[in-house]
């Protein structure tokens, strides 16, 4: 089977998925984005990568409790499965690999 | 903030089982927001947050899981090839049937576009109109023309502000020359000239390539060509300010060249001369006469003029200006506008530019309906054979059903199978096309040009049969397939059902129907092209050559010449006679004069056809003399009398043919005798009717010398006759054709109609009798046990082909017996359009009827008796 490539925006979300364990839902990660990135993100655009990633077996997803904070609605809590956790440290050791190539850099 | 009417849109467009959380996300997110921004700013928020779910991968998630439709679809084609392999010979019957109707189509409609195509390359054609002249006398319409007078359209543009502009062609011919210091001159003699002034090039989109376009028409004997003709006389010289001479003796200039007249134009010319020498030559005849009908006038209109509104103006002036002048002759003119782009397929006046090229949009029309129906014929080939075979394929239905697939799918997979049968079947009509093109263009007699292959409209009607054909042939075996119920399949109590039967037996019938219709269709075509060729025409135009008269002489040696000429073939073995005459069948008489008798007859004056002819010509010709005499040289008055034919002492209310001998009539501006009246002789094909004619005595100086032959080696006597004619009349081309050829050239369009109806009629049955094939190939197989016992009881072989044929010839029969009323009316009406036409022969059906039931027999025989040669012992052995 042809290898399962992640763009950037997928392995940021996935990352954060992995990150928030028992937290991770759609409105979360895009908080946490937006605090910890400081990027504008898309609620919508969050919620479709994470179906994606769900399909390509990267996650699994179950339904959370209740809150009385989100007019009673539950969330979806996403934890990330053993592939998507494999990806992840292939995509980070590869690129760490490709890092070394880089000669040192020096700042200032 | 629940009930805000964003979230019930998301409500409305978001799948169930996503709703929750993002409703959830989307409320965390505007309570967070309202914190924030406040109130009113969190709400915009929300309102745009909302709108981007609405996006397809919300929308549409898990609607169509894309594995399973991926897998579905492999699965699909997977099966339909294995099907095709299975079934090669049936698929081969579909696929052969379905691409040759389909190429057939896309043939025909190509053929029918560019018959549609005349004149539209003009960028404003929708706005040009041309000036058709009706002429009434005493109340009766006289003539319908394409000609009108040149006063009218020069009217129309000085009083209506609609008109925009306006053009008046008049055709002439001649022999030009051109003549190189030092060197032979050229000569041609040339028939497709017109003198036209420079508005022509506003209306119309014809090109200038060389010289200016607005004043290479200006002056006097200024002259333009054509690239070709161009080419013709100077070869790769510069064309403009060169000099020619027209018919010895008026030289032009030419001061410009034109791009080849496109084949799709109704006009068609090589040269123009400068309008202002024809106005010099008549005396401005050519721009002010309301009487002189030999213009082809053309006006174009502003956009958006509502034409029936002008034209009513129009009546009004004409009457209102013309009135006191009818009324002195008793007479009325009309002059309507007819829309440029319709001559070519609706107009058939006389005098139209190329007559023989006008089509009758009704048979075009027609061939259409014809590459319909081959296409219908081949898409019920397939249906009929897939439903046929749903027997077969009844325990796959079963099994599919048992293990859990839906209705929907089933459908899916067998219009799969319907597509990729099509889409085999559009690439090989492709192909054909594209093999057979120039083959096809030669046989409509037309250049259609290539890249008609390569525009928008061709491919989107490619596409648009193929989706077509899947569909419609796809849809109703799909729904067939899909209905059968599995327990009762896979217990094996499946029925053939009597309704599909029915259908198929019905969708037999039709093919059969149309099948019939187009063979007799085609079998009277041909006999009444048969019937306009050998049909009397009154006049003897076999063992003739003519021999156009010499355009460049002397006048003072003219005459002499010409005598001396005529005794010098009359000496040539081989030679019967010859008659000269100013015009010969299959040429229209542009010659017309008003007429009416000295006493009597009708009021005014009558429009009549003129001719002129020698004293040989009525009995070489052998045209009957009904009453009187021909012209004789015993009487030498005979210069200032003249003959009528029947319809034109008719006209004159003369109520019988003798009656006119010795009476007097204004001719022009000429009293003459009549001598003689002819019978009724055709002058041109048996498309037109014959005509009103007076002849003049003409002894000499005619165009046309007809030559009668009385040997078959013609070659020589033309030999021996060139040699006294480059004596007497040096520098004239020596131009010759045989009559009875030149005469049915007015046929050729009918012939190659005639043809393209018959390949396309055999095409039709062709694909047919397939379907037959392939349905009496698959139900002989669904009994061959019973054969094979009713053998082993003893039956003979030919009992068991009746017995197996008898099935299908019923629809067979059936069909034939419908089509037969449907074709008598059909080509009753086609015939109507010829005024002398053939009557319907009822054998024509009978033999169209016994074509098909043969065609029909052998097709299904060729199954049959297969089945009832084969051994009883092997067909039951496997039991």
């Amino acid at each position: 089977m042809a290898k399962e490539f992640l763009g950037e925006f997928e392995e940021l979300v996935l990352t954060l998925v992995a990150a928030l364990k028992d937290d991770a839902y759609g409105a979360a990660i895009a908080e946490e984005i937006e605090t910890r990135m400081k990027r504008d993100v898309n609620l919508s655009a969050v919620h479709v990568t994470l179906y994606r990633l769900e399909d390509k077996g990267f996650l699994k997803s179950g339904m959370g409790g209740g809150t009385n904070e989100r007019g009673g609605r539950r969330k979806r809590i996403y934890t990330i499965t053993n592939a998507g956790v494999a990806t992840l440290k292939a995509m980070k050791e590869a690129r760490v690999d490709l890092w070394k190539l880089v000669p040192q850099l020096k700042i200032g | 903030m629940e009930r805000s009417w964003i979230i019930r849109f998301l409500r409305w467009f978001c799948p169930t089982h996503l709703l929750e959380e993002i409703e959830g996300d989307l409320l965390q997110r505007f309570e967070r927001d309202a914190n924030k921004y406040g109130d009113k700013k969190a709400r915009t928020k929300l309102i745009k947050n909302t709108l981007r779910f609405f996006r397809p991968e919300i929308i549409l998630r898990n609607k169509f899981s894309k594995p399973i439709l991926h897998y579905m679809f492999r699965n699909n084609i997977k099966i339909a090839f294995r099907n095709f392999a299975r079934q090669k010979s049936y698929t081969l019957l579909n696929i052969i049937g379905l691409s040759l109707g389909m190429a057939a189509s896309l043939l025909i409609l190509q053929y029918v576009k560019y018959e549609r195509s005349f004149d539209t390359f003009h960028s404003r054609a929708n706005d040009i109109y041309r000036i058709q002249y009706n002429g009434w006398q005493n109340g009766k319409l006289n003539y319908e023309s394409a000609v009108a007078v040149p006063a009218a359209s020069a009217a129309l543009k000085n009083n209506f502000p609609e008109v925009e502009e306006y053009s008046r062609m008049l055709p002439l011919s001649g022999v030009i020359q051109y003549e190189k210091p030092g060197e032979e001159p050229i000569t041609f003699r040339e028939e497709k000239a017109m003198y036209a002034d420079t508005s022509l090039f506003k209306i119309f989109n014809f090109k200038i390539v060389q010289g200016d376009q607005a004043t290479c028409l200006k002056g006097l004997n200024k002259i333009i060509l054509s690239e070709s003709t161009a080419r013709k006389y100077f070869g790769n010289e510069n064309p403009v300010d060169k000099l020619l001479l027209h018919n010895g003796n008026r030289t032009v200039e030419v001061t410009g060249v034109f791009e080849d007249v496109p084949e799709n134009s109704h006009l068609k010319f090589d040269f123009l001369v400068s309008y202002e020498t024809l106005n010099k030559q008549t005396e401005d005849q050519s721009a002010n006469s309301w009487g002189w009908y030999d213009f082809y006038s053309f006006v174009l209109l502003k956009p958006g003029t509502d034409v029936e509104a002008l034209q009513a103006k129009w009546d009004a002036f004409v009457l209102k200006t013309r009135k006191e002048e009818w009324d002195k002759f008793n007479r009325k003119q009309d002059f309507l506008l007819k829309p440029l782009t319709s001559i070519h397929l609706e107009s058939k006046l006389l005098y139209e530019t190329s007559p023989e090229e006008l089509r009758d949009g009704k048979s075009v029309y027609a061939l259409s309906v014809i590459a319909l129906f081959i296409l219908v014929i081949a898409w019920v080939n397939y249906v009929n054979l897939a439903t046929a075979r749903s027997f077969n394929r009844a325990n796959e239905v079963g099994v599919r059903k048992v293990v859990g697939a839906f209705r929907g799918q089933l459908i899916i997979q067998f219009i799969t199978e319907s597509i990729l049968l099509n889409i085999i079947a559009a690439v090989l009509a492709l192909g054909i096309v594209f093999a057979l093109w120039s083959s096809f263009s030669s046989l409509t007699g037309w250049n259609i040009p290539v890249d008609y292959l390569l525009q928008k409209d061709f491919w989107l009607l490619v596409v648009g049969l193929f989706l077509l054909g899947a569909l419609l042939s796809g849809f109703y075996p799909a729904i067939v397939l899909s209905s059968f119920r599995p327990i009762a399949v896979l217990k094996g109590k499946m029925m053939r059902s009597s309704g599909g039967n029915f259908l198929r037996k019905s969708l037999v019938v039709f093919q059969f129907v149309a099948s019939v219709v187009l063979i007799s269709g085609s079998l009277i075509v041909y006999q009444q092209l048969n019937y306009m060729k050998t049909k009397d025409l009154g006049v003897n135009i076999d063992q003739t050559l003519v021999l156009k008269g010499p355009e460049i002489a002397a006048d003072s040696v003219y005459e002499k010449n010409l005598e001396a000429l005529r005794t010098e073939i009359l000496r040539i073995p081989g030679v019967k006679g010859v008659a000269g005459s100013q015009n010969i069948p299959g040429v229209e008489n542009y010659w017309t004069m008003g007429i009416k008798r000295l006493n009597g007859g009708p009021n005014g004056w009558n429009t009549v056809t003129h001719t002129g002819f020698d004293y040989e010509f009525v009995s070489q010709y052998k045209i009957n003399v009904i009453a009187g005499r021909s012209f004789d040289r015993k009487f030498p008055s005979d210069a200032k009398k003249v003959m009528l034919n029947r319809a034109a002492a008719k006209e004159l209310e003369f109520d019988d043919p003798a009656k006119a001998i010795g009476e007097k009539i204004i001719s022009g501006r000429d009293t003459m005798e009549v001598v003689g009246v002819l019978e009724d002789f055709h002058q041109m094909s048996l498309k037109t009717a014959i005509i009103p004619l007076v002849c003049r005595l003409s002894p000499s100086a005619s165009s046309f010398y007809s030559i009668k032959l009385e040997t078959d080696n013609y070659k020589s006597v033309m030999e021996k006759i060139a040699e006294p004619w480059n004596t007497f009349f040096p520098g004239n081309p020596f131009d010759y054709f045989f009559l009875d050829q030149h005469f049915n050239k007015q046929y050729s369009r009918d012939d190659r109609f005639g043809e393209v109806f018959t390949i396309f009629t055999g095409l039709a049955i062709f694909i047919a009798s397939l379907g037959l094939v392939g349905l009496a190939s698959f139900m002989t197989v669904q009994r061959t046990r019973e054969i094979g016992i009713r053998k082993v009881l003893g039956s003979t072989e030919t009992g068991i082909v009746v017995l197996l044929s008898k099935g299908f010839m019923q629809p067979v029969l059936v069909g034939i017996a419908i089509a037969c009323p449907i074709g008598w009316w059909l080509m009753g009406q086609w015939l109507q359009s010829f005024p002398y036409h053939t009557q319907i022969d009822f054998w024509v059906f009978v033999a169209a009827g016994f074509l098909v039931v043969l065609i029909a027999f052998l097709s299904v025989s060729s199954q049959t008796l297969k089945a009832a040669m084969t051994k009883p012992a092997e067909t039951l052995k496997h039991e």
